[in-house]
């Protein structure tokens, strides 16, 4: 990782939803930093809050949740500022979004507004940020259109998100996030919703886009494949919790957490095939209303011991620039 | 159905509000045992008496007792509403079975007439079904239930299409079941629970558009007591006697909004989600 | 688009055909002989059989019908039983003040209710929402004939402040459009808080925090334009029922319109009256929903571009 002042710092995160079901702790602890240009890649099942770290650090927790501690530090040239402690509706978080840090979504059939064309979205997040004139950032809305590789940008300015394929309005809403220059790009399962070739087609323009806009990205999926092509570093998260962290070569090569080998254990691998069969992690991913005690892994774990249902293990180094949470690697206390 | 009690007692306002209107229920049931007076007697040294010990709610024009014309005309309103009730169900359901199972031209062409008949608002459709059948207890009880008739149509075609789909109906069909036993044995059963959550959710509407029938002399005819009929009676004398409203109104707002939430309850009762989403 | 408008506008032709058919089984479906009840029930013999042959009801029906027809479409609804006047000079100036109240009313309604409906979808599930659900649902179980007789007995009768009935001034027209309008704007309130409450639950809504949009604008603009496709059909819906209650309310005010000619033509055994109020009402229903349908899709940009 670079020595460099991280862009932004991610210290004891924890957001809890309060539901009349009880109290679910879909963000229990979380550390990590990104560095500027970088891309980190949090990969996890669905449910795992790995969602709701980025949403926590656009600031966009809504009620039942709330950030119940740590700190999410931004580092920008006038300072640091807390996110975790704006309000989110606030002035601030505001003037953060879309400038500083902006995102993208899963979804990109519904993420975009049915009702407005494409181009005056993208104007409207221009404007919201910076002092142009409506045909100033109509030129510049033209631009990121072209530069997403959207054909025709100044025909398809005017049309509405229905009259644009789930591929294009991903570009689409890639150049929305991409319109003020933001230093931290926020991509939730930004492929997922999305067919295998224009996936590669995305993916592509993303890594593209990260070069000539030195832009660092924390990338959100649940598919190792694709963290593969796009991350710097990965961390992988398990119910709210941060299980292994480690630069993407380290990780491919050596996982060390059972989880993470579990991963990587249900991705068909084209070299192998036939030589072995995929392995499906046993279980299913419990319920974060449950607060057990130990390892949350542990019930599912195929080297559980005895240590990991009555404690939760330390997320501790266990190569360069590797950390893992598993008793498997640490000396039992 | 026990399951559906337990969890609707978790409900307070619909609790309380179950229980008033159980409460108004049950005044309609006993009215001619448990008025203070005879709501008809006409006593003309008594008109326009403020309320009192002997008169709580005062008397009207006629020396009548307010608060006994007002427990009577509950009885009236429970009767027609229910009645009106009814008839809109026995008359809409099977006909929204039958088009919703029998499909092609009869369901295209009953739907286009309900759809047209649906623009119009219920008290006007009731205003001229009236004009048709009078002025009268059954000429009400037919015209509100032949105004909100289209609207069970709908409904019942609309679930009636969804579990003629289902595995064992098309088995029934295949085994050969005549249609007026498959929408008698495997049909029905299967839609009753959405039509009586309708019937309970539409029953202010009933009330509300009977009383405005009354209200504008198209109702129940003097004099036999309505609330909508006694307001509109108590307007004429509102300068003298203006507590001769507050008895038919309370009664009224209070009837539909226990009826309101009462069928609010029973909905989210029967569908959690609802609730979630309010 | 213009296919849309041609195929509502062929619709009102059978809708408007039924219609008059409706109004013709009317002389038949009413208890009693047509003949007398056009005449008044205590006319003469020999008026009654004139009447009779005038209108052509010892023809067969078919014949009757035909004519009945033919006469509707060259504009003629009859004569009033008692005015002797024909019907539609006595009910197109009606139609005038009905729809200046229903008009006004929908206009007091829509307005309380989009500030209300969207302010309690903002402020959702916190005490000022509480509030406003509460009073909505208040005013739904509220008829307007219990309005109107406790606004009349607060601002006319015990302030003084306001005329009972008629129309003769502005000061007319504001309980009678804040009575009818009232009801309204409580059921439309509850549906614009519930379509907002949705909209405001999409993903869309948090594209637009996303880009630091403020709250104002994401409410306002992002999530009420979106709303407002199952809003408009709300308030269309909204508007006919204005209309209806516009009966009851013309009653309470005196209110010299279409709804209170009609009741007072039933009452009295107008049929003549009483078709014509039911022609130009069902006419105005189907209007308004021709009109709802055509504002629907051009709210909706996925119709009107397709």
């Amino acid at each position: 990782m670079a020595a460099a002042e991280p862009l932004i710092e991610v210290k004891g995160l924890k957001v809890h939803f309060h539901t009349e079901d009880g109290v679910a702790l879909a963000v229990d602890g979380v550390d990590f930093s990104i560095a500027p240009e970088r891309t980190l890649g949090v990969v996890g099942e669905s449910g795992c809050g790995k969602s709701v770290t980025a949403r926590a650090i656009m600031g966009l927790i809504e009620p039942p949740g709330r950030i119940e501690q740590g700190e999410i530090l931004l580092h920008g040239p006038d300072g640091i500022v807390d996110i975790a402690g704006l309000d989110p509706r606030g002035a601030e978080i505001r003037d953060i979004r879309g400038t500083e840090i902006a995102m993208i979504f899963q979804e990109p059939m519904t993420s975009l507004n049915p009702v407005f064309k494409i181009g005056d979205q993208i104007v409207e997040a221009i404007l919201l940020h910076e002092n142009l004139s409506r045909s100033q950032a109509r030129e510049r809305a033209i631009d990121l259109l072209a530069a997403v590789g959207i054909p025709m940008p100044r025909q398809r300015f005017d049309h509405f998100p229905h009259q644009l394929s789930g591929g294009m309005r991903q570009r689409a809403m890639i150049a929305m996030a991409m319109s003020c220059n933001p230093r931290l790009l926020i991509a939730d399962e930004p492929t997922t919703a999305l067919d295998v070739t224009i996936q590669a087609q995305v993916l592509d323009l993303m890594n593209a886009l990260r070069r000539d806009f030195n832009t660092a990205i924390l990338f959100i999926t649940h598919d190792l494949g694709v963290i593969a092509g796009m991350a710097d570093d990965v961390v992988v998260m398990y119910l709210g919790k941060i299980v292994e962290s480690a630069p993407v070569r380290e990780i491919f090569r050596h996982p060390k957490h059972p989880y993470t080998q579990g991963l990587m254990g249900s991705i068909p691998s084209l070299t192998d095939w036939g030589a072995r069969r995929l392995t499906a992690i046993e279980g299913v991913v419990p319920s974060p209303f449950a607060h057990a005690q130990g390892c949350g892994f542990a019930p599912r774990c195929p080297h559980a011991m005895e240590v990991c249902r009555r404690r939760s293990p330390d997320l501790l180094k266990v190569g360069p620039g590797h950390t893992a949470a598993c008793f498997l690697h640490q000396a039992a206390p | 159905m026990t399951d559906f009690f337990r969890r609707y007692s978790r409900d307070k306002v619909g609790v309380f509000f179950g229980a008033l209107l159980l409460l108004l229920y049950g005044v309609a049931l006993t009215a001619q045992w448990i008025t203070p007076a005879d709501p008809m007697a006409v006593n003309l040294r008594e008109v326009f008496s403020p309320p009192s010990a002997t008169h709580w709610l005062g008397t009207d024009q006629f020396g009548r007792d307010i608060l006994s014309r007002v427990i009577l005309a509950t009885q009236v309103t429970v009767k027609v509403t229910s009645a009106a009730c009814l008839f809109a169900v026995l008359t809409g359901v099977p006909i929204g079975m039958f088009v919703g199972y029998r499909g092609g031209w009869i369901e295209s062409v009953t739907m286009r007439a309900t759809d047209m008949l649906l623009i119009f608002p219920i008290i006007m459709l009731a205003i001229v079904v009236v004009v048709i059948s009078g002025p009268t207890e059954t000429g009400v009880i037919v015209a509100l239930g032949l105004a909100q008739a289209p609207q069970f149509v709908r409904i019942t075609r609309g679930v009636t299409l969804s579990i003629k789909e289902e595995l064992y109906v098309e088995a029934a069909i295949a085994a050969g079941s005549g249609w007026l036993h498959i929408l008698a044995r495997h049909i029905w059963p299967n839609i009753s629970t959405p039509i009586i959550v309708q019937a309970t959710l539409t029953l202010p509407v009933f009330v509300l558009n009977a009383s405005a029938l009354s209200y504008l002399g198209l109702g129940v005819q003097p004099p036999t007591p309505e609330w909508g009929q006694m307001l509109n009676e108590a307007k004429d004398h509102l300068i003298n006697a203006p507590y001769l409203i507050v008895g038919p109104a309370a009664a009224l707002v209070i009837f539909v909004l226990s009826a309101n939430l009462v069928g609010d309850a029973v909905q989210e009762t029967l569908n959690p989600k609802l609730k979630k989403r309010k | 688009m213009i296919r849309l408008i041609v195929g509502r506008l062929l619709f009102m032709v059978p809708a408007a055909f039924l219609l008059v058919s409706f109004l013709f089984a009317l002389f038949h479906l009413i208890p009693g002989d047509p003949a007398v009840m056009l005449a008044g029930d205590n006319a003469p013999r020999s008026v009654v059989e004139g009447i009779r042959e005038a209108y052509g009801f010892d023809q067969p029906l078919h014949i009757q019908y035909g004519r009945y027809i033919a006469k509707v479409f060259q504009g003629d609804l009859g004569i009033s039983n008692y005015t002797r006047d024909p019907v539609v000079n006595s009910v197109i100036p009606r139609i005038i003040n009905t729809a200046q109240l229903a008009f006004l009313s929908m206009l007091f309604a829509m307005v309380v209710s989009l500030l209300l409906g969207c302010v309690s979808a903002m402020y959702w599930n916190r005490p000022l929402d509480k509030f406003v659900t509460v009073v909505s649902l208040l005013g739904i179980c509220t008829p307007v004939f219990v309005t109107g007789l406790l606004g009349i007995y607060f601002f006319s009768i015990y302030l003084g402040w306001l005329p009972i009935s008629g129309m003769s001034s502005w000061r007319h027209f504001i309980l009678p459009v804040i009575t009818l309008g009232s009801f309204q704007a409580a059921v439309l309130t509850r549906m614009v808080r519930s379509c907002m409450v949705d909209a405001l639950g999409k993903d869309y809504i948090t594209t637009a925090r996303a880009k630091g949009a403020p709250e104002f604008l994401v409410v306002f603009k992002h999530a009420l334009r979106n709303a407002l496709l199952p809003i408009v059909t709300l308030f269309g819906l909204g508007l006919g029922h204005t209309l209806g209650g516009s009966v009851v309310t013309e009653t309470i005010f005196n209110w010299p319109g279409l709804g209170r000619l009609m009741v007072n033509s039933i009452l009295t055994r107008d049929l003549p009256i009483t078709q014509g109020s039911i022609f130009f009402f069902a006419m105005i229903f189907i209007l308004v929903n021709l009109l709802v349908d055509l504002v629907y899709a051009w709210v909706d940009p996925r119709i009107r571009y397709d």
